[in-house]
């Protein structure tokens, strides 16, 4: 179940904090991005305002999955902090959003999950945009996500070259999707297996060997 | 800046281009530009099985081409190896073997050179499938500047897709594609030679009815209006030429 937050701050919500220790858990625990540690285990920074619009993924109550979208005529990350990603001319309009902080939790990646959580949290922020007449995005993600939204539908144009941010090959792009690919997303996400961000971790392949190996011996 | 606007408009090149060769030039032509002659790209397969089928697009020396499907080297090569255990581009360099103890993957390296292939890049890539693919680019020498990098990296995700993309519209066209029958097929040809049904039947020895009753079926399956209708699709569908 995908539940949307926006317009509150940090404090004001539960849910949305259980969210930010998710986020805590998953970006400073999991990937090591020191500079987002806080003492109080909530992972939160100067987005976090009225302006952002939380996703949840909900399952039996927790928040397992999240992801924030922002407008790109507020401040946001890519735009106002991480521009020197950036190369070209940079799209910020009301029609272009920001897209930060996908995250599942760690227990609810890829396997058995029938669509899984991460293909929720896609299909969801689509239909959101979609809903609101916003085709483009803006994001930074590891540039091997370029090739899995192209096979999805997406147009995804760089906006710089693939470099890195504290040791995490990032790049900076633009994409833009429609009501065809929102279809064929939710086509091809609902027969998904692999979680879309374990396709990007490398301790996964070791996973999934060790699964084959074990496979192989029964 | 001047490198990001140059992988720009090659990647605008590569998504304009409409056939695997047009791809192949332009992939080419940037793989030129840091010094690699040449480049393959396509899906690595599970080890042990044929490669061949999963390759989408190469300019690789024919002959070291053959000898390494023909000699199944894609199992002891130390470049794919490191292609399935790792997420990030890397010098071929990097693709480290102890000679030592695996002499086989030594002896791939340096059958290689025989071809000019000393150097190379590879960029490891995933699609939503799961299906593990990459892009490697080989040549006398690479200098493997941050800037040859960056922009290699961003060729192989978007040449890679692009190949991939005609190759799945081709799959669904064949797919698509109806079945028609010998005869139907000869008859059709003969009314693309500009022949009348009295001419065709009089040439394949049958009743006029029998070509009509030929040219009928060919139009249901074409899902056609009349001959000139189907001759035009059966051509488009590449069933006569």
């Amino acid at each position: 179940m995908i539940e949307l937050i926006s317009g509150v701050l940090p404090g004001e919500n539960p849910l949305l904090e259980q969210a930010f220790r998710l986020r805590h858990s998953i970006f400073v625990e999991e990937r090591g991005w020191e500079v987002l540690r806080r003492p109080d285990g909530r992972e939160i920074d100067q987005f976090d305002d009225e302006d952002a619009v939380h996703e949840l993924a909900l399952h039996d109550g927790a928040v397992v999955g999240y992801h924030r979208m922002r407008p790109t005529t507020r401040p946001h990350l890519l735009g106002d902090v991480h521009l020197h990603l950036c190369e070209r001319e940079y799209p910020r309009s009301r029609l272009v959003w920001e897209w930060t902080r996908y995250c599942v939790h760690r227990d609810r990646r890829g396997g058995s999950v029938l669509g899984g959580i991460g293909s929720e949290l896609l299909l969801a922020a689509m239909e959101w945009c979609l809903e609101r007449g916003i085709q483009d995005v803006v994001l930074e993600p590891h540039p091997g996500w370029i090739a899995f939204f192209m096979t999805l539908g997406f147009k995804v144009r760089p906006l710089g070259l693939p470099t890195e941010i504290g040791g995490e090959p990032v790049i900076a792009v633009q994409m833009h999707f429609d009501e065809d690919v929102l279809v064929q997303t939710r086509e091809i996400c609902s027969g998904y297996r692999h979680d879309v961000m374990d396709d990007l971790r490398p301790r996964s392949v070791a996973k999934i060997s060790k699964r084959k190996a074990a496979g192989g011996k029964s | 800046m001047a490198v990001a606007q140059f992988t720009f408009d090659r990647i605008e090149a590569i998504e304009s281009a409409s056939t695997p060769s047009a791809v192949l030039l332009e992939i080419q032509r940037t793989a030129a530009d840091f010094g690699l002659s040449c480049f393959m790209t396509g899906f690595v397969p599970a080890p042990h099985k044929p490669f061949e089928p999963y390759i989408l697009l190469h300019n690789w020396p024919l002959a070291w081409f053959k000898r390494y499907m023909d000699n199944a080297y894609m199992d002891i090569d130390p470049v794919i190896r490191k292609t399935r255990n790792t997420f990030e581009p890397f010098a071929w360099s990097e693709a480290a073997y102890d000679r030592g103890k695996d002499p086989l993957a030594h002896k791939v390296m340096c059958e290689a050179t025989e071809f000019r292939l000393r150097a190379g890049y590879t960029v490891p890539l995933f699609t939503r499938s799961g299906d593990q693919g990459g892009m490697t680019f080989g040549g006398e020498r690479f200098e493997a500047s941050p800037d040859a990098k960056k922009a290699l990296h961003l060729i192989a995700i978007y040449g890679h897709g692009k190949a991939r993309a005609i190759a799945m519209a081709r799959q669904r066209t064949v797919a698509a594609t109806p079945k028609l029958s010998a005869r139907e097929i000869e008859v059709l040809k003969w009314c693309a030679a500009g022949k009348t049904n009295s001419a065709i039947a009089d040439i394949l020895l049958v009743s006029e009815t029998t070509i009509e009753t030929h040219i009928a079926r060919a139009c249901r399956k074409l899902d056609c209006m009349n001959r000139t209708h189907a001759v035009a699709e059966a051509m488009r569908a590449r069933l006569i030429f």
